[in-house]
């Protein structure tokens, strides 16, 4: 009895948010929004923050912001450089002669279909770290629209398919969602110093700190025995390299001194995740 | 009635005025349109595919690019203070190896191209309209979407690049950053060297 009560309950549930994620409007789509548009009704931002607004018209841009070479280069607090440059070194020779190898391999051997089911089981396991750090970071509709997603791929996508990226959402789906790391930034709490991991790569006090809290978010955390947990993890994580790969070889490629280069890129790219 | 329809028409006819004003492109904008669809048409040229004409549409590319990117200026710009303690002989080199450097590895970038698609997002404009933000986004093939923003000025009634700005992370500013380092430690020749080294990496890459 409990169980068929149960049943109802999400069955009502998932009809619910079925209901509340429209499906395509007909006629012409709006252009679509810049990508550093964050959702304006979240909660505040750490001071210092950039605003963008809505490119459509034409909206005016701080001088400061483009006038390089009069505004101090920040950078990340680096005292552990030496350190850094060595696994930084040992991370290039596994990335370029080792991962990149073997996963041009698996592309050429695993179909892309299958590839993506696998990228999308992924993102699924990845639902309770985004889920509640949109929580922790206040932003309601942020995890609704995860909350949506995640039972729209799961049921209607048994867990491979995405079929939530044709729906309409309540605020703009940024792919790579919340983790305890931006909510740490939200909060307040800066970097600390760089820290370049073996085989993680770039990190900093504070994104590794993140990092271990977004484990304990990890449905894999809580899987038994460890073997299981860990080759699955590391074969998913292995799965999804693509653009990591394709991101680091390109910057690498163009860089005069590589080891700033992903250092300021990776310190940006994150400063930018935790304003969106 | 008549009147009031006519009214309408008319309210109707200035509407769409302002809003075709609204949606016309600016003279950065355009310039910049131009020369990407240029470098699309000679990317899906034949002659592009076939690879024994293919280093004469490579030259032309670069070509089409020097039209548009001022190195001066990144040169200037990701230097930044230091760029007076240089020696004009210095600076010359220095541009010309930056753009040495740049010029080939936006051609290798686009080098993959298949299909690619590039959407106008928009612009943003200093306040006294001297230095404009054109938005794009790169669609790829596997659905990925990739916002790159070019920085132009205007000189000598031209509109130049200054700056790229991939994923929201400025090349100027990367280079700066890295540039700033060397400096720290080392001369403006010592530099240079690098910088013509690393051009010479990029070149044999694709030849």
């Amino acid at each position: 009895m409990t169980v068929r009560s149960a049943g109802m309950a999400s069955a009502l549930l998932l009809l619910c948010l079925l209901a509340a994620l429209p499906t395509r409007a007909a006629g012409p789509t709006p252009p679509p929004a810049p990508s550093s548009l964050y959702d304006a009704e979240s909660a505040a931002l750490p001071p210092g923050a950039v605003s963008v607004r809505p490119a459509a018209s034409a909206a005016t841009v701080s001088d400061e912001l483009d006038n390089y070479d009069d505004t101090p280069v920040t950078g990340i607090y680096d005292p552990l450089e030496p350190w850094n440059r060595f696994w930084f070194a040992f991370n290039d020779i596994f990335y370029v002669h080792i991962a990149k190898p073997v996963f041009e391999a698996y592309q050429k051997v695993m179909p892309r279909q299958i590839r993506e089911g696998v990228r999308n089981i992924w993102d699924n396991v990845g639902f309770p770290k985004r889920f509640i750090n949109n929580l922790l970071q206040g932003k309601g509709k942020g995890a609704f629209v995860e909350l949506g997603r995640f039972c729209t791929n799961i049921s209607a996508g048994f867990g491979v398919m995405d079929v939530a990226a044709s729906k309409k959402v309540l605020v703009p789906y940024d792919p790579s969602g919340e983790d305890f790391g931006q909510t740490l930034g939200r909060w307040g709490i800066g970097h600390g110093v760089y820290i370049v991991w073996p085989f993680l790569g770039p990190s900093s006090l504070r994104e590794s700190v993140g990092f271990a809290g977004d484990c304990v978010a990890d449905p894999f955390f809580y899987v038994y025995p460890w073997e299981l947990s860990t080759s699955s993890e590391l074969y998913l994580r292995f799965n999804d390299l693509e653009g990591t790969l394709s991101t680091y070889t390109s910057l690498r490629g163009i860089a005069v001194d590589p080891y700033i280069a992903v250092r300021e890129a990776y310190i940006n790219y994150r400063n930018q995740q935790v304003l969106r | 009635m008549k009147t009031l329809l006519s009214r309408c028409a008319a309210a109707l006819f200035c509407f769409c005025l302002l809003a075709g004003a609204a949606q016309a492109a600016s003279p950065a904008h355009q310039t910049l349109e131009r020369v990407i669809n240029n470098v699309l048409n000679l990317i899906k040229d034949p002659a592009y595919a076939n690879p024994a004409t293919r280093a004469g549409q490579r030259a032309k590319i670069e070509k089409e690019a020097r039209t548009i990117f001022d190195f001066g200026e990144f040169s200037l710009r990701t230097v930044g203070a230091r760029w007076k303690t240089f020696s004009p002989a210095q600076q010359q080199a220095f541009s010309e190896a930056f753009a040495n450097l740049l010029i080939p590895t936006y051609v290798n970038k686009i080098d993959g191209y298949n299909g690619e698609q590039v959407a106008y997002l928009g612009e943003a404009s200093s306040s006294d309209g001297s230095k404009v933000e054109i938005r794009t986004e790169v669609s790829l093939k596997d659905g990925r979407k990739i916002p790159v923003a070019y920085r132009m000025l205007q000189k000598n009634g031209k509109w130049w690049v200054y700056d790229v700005l991939v994923e929201n992370l400025s090349l100027v500013k990367n280079y700066r950053t890295q540039f700033q380092d060397i400096l720290t430690s080392g001369t403006p020749d010592e530099l240079i060297k690098r910088i013509n080294e690393k051009a010479q990496e990029v070149r044999a890459q694709k030849g």
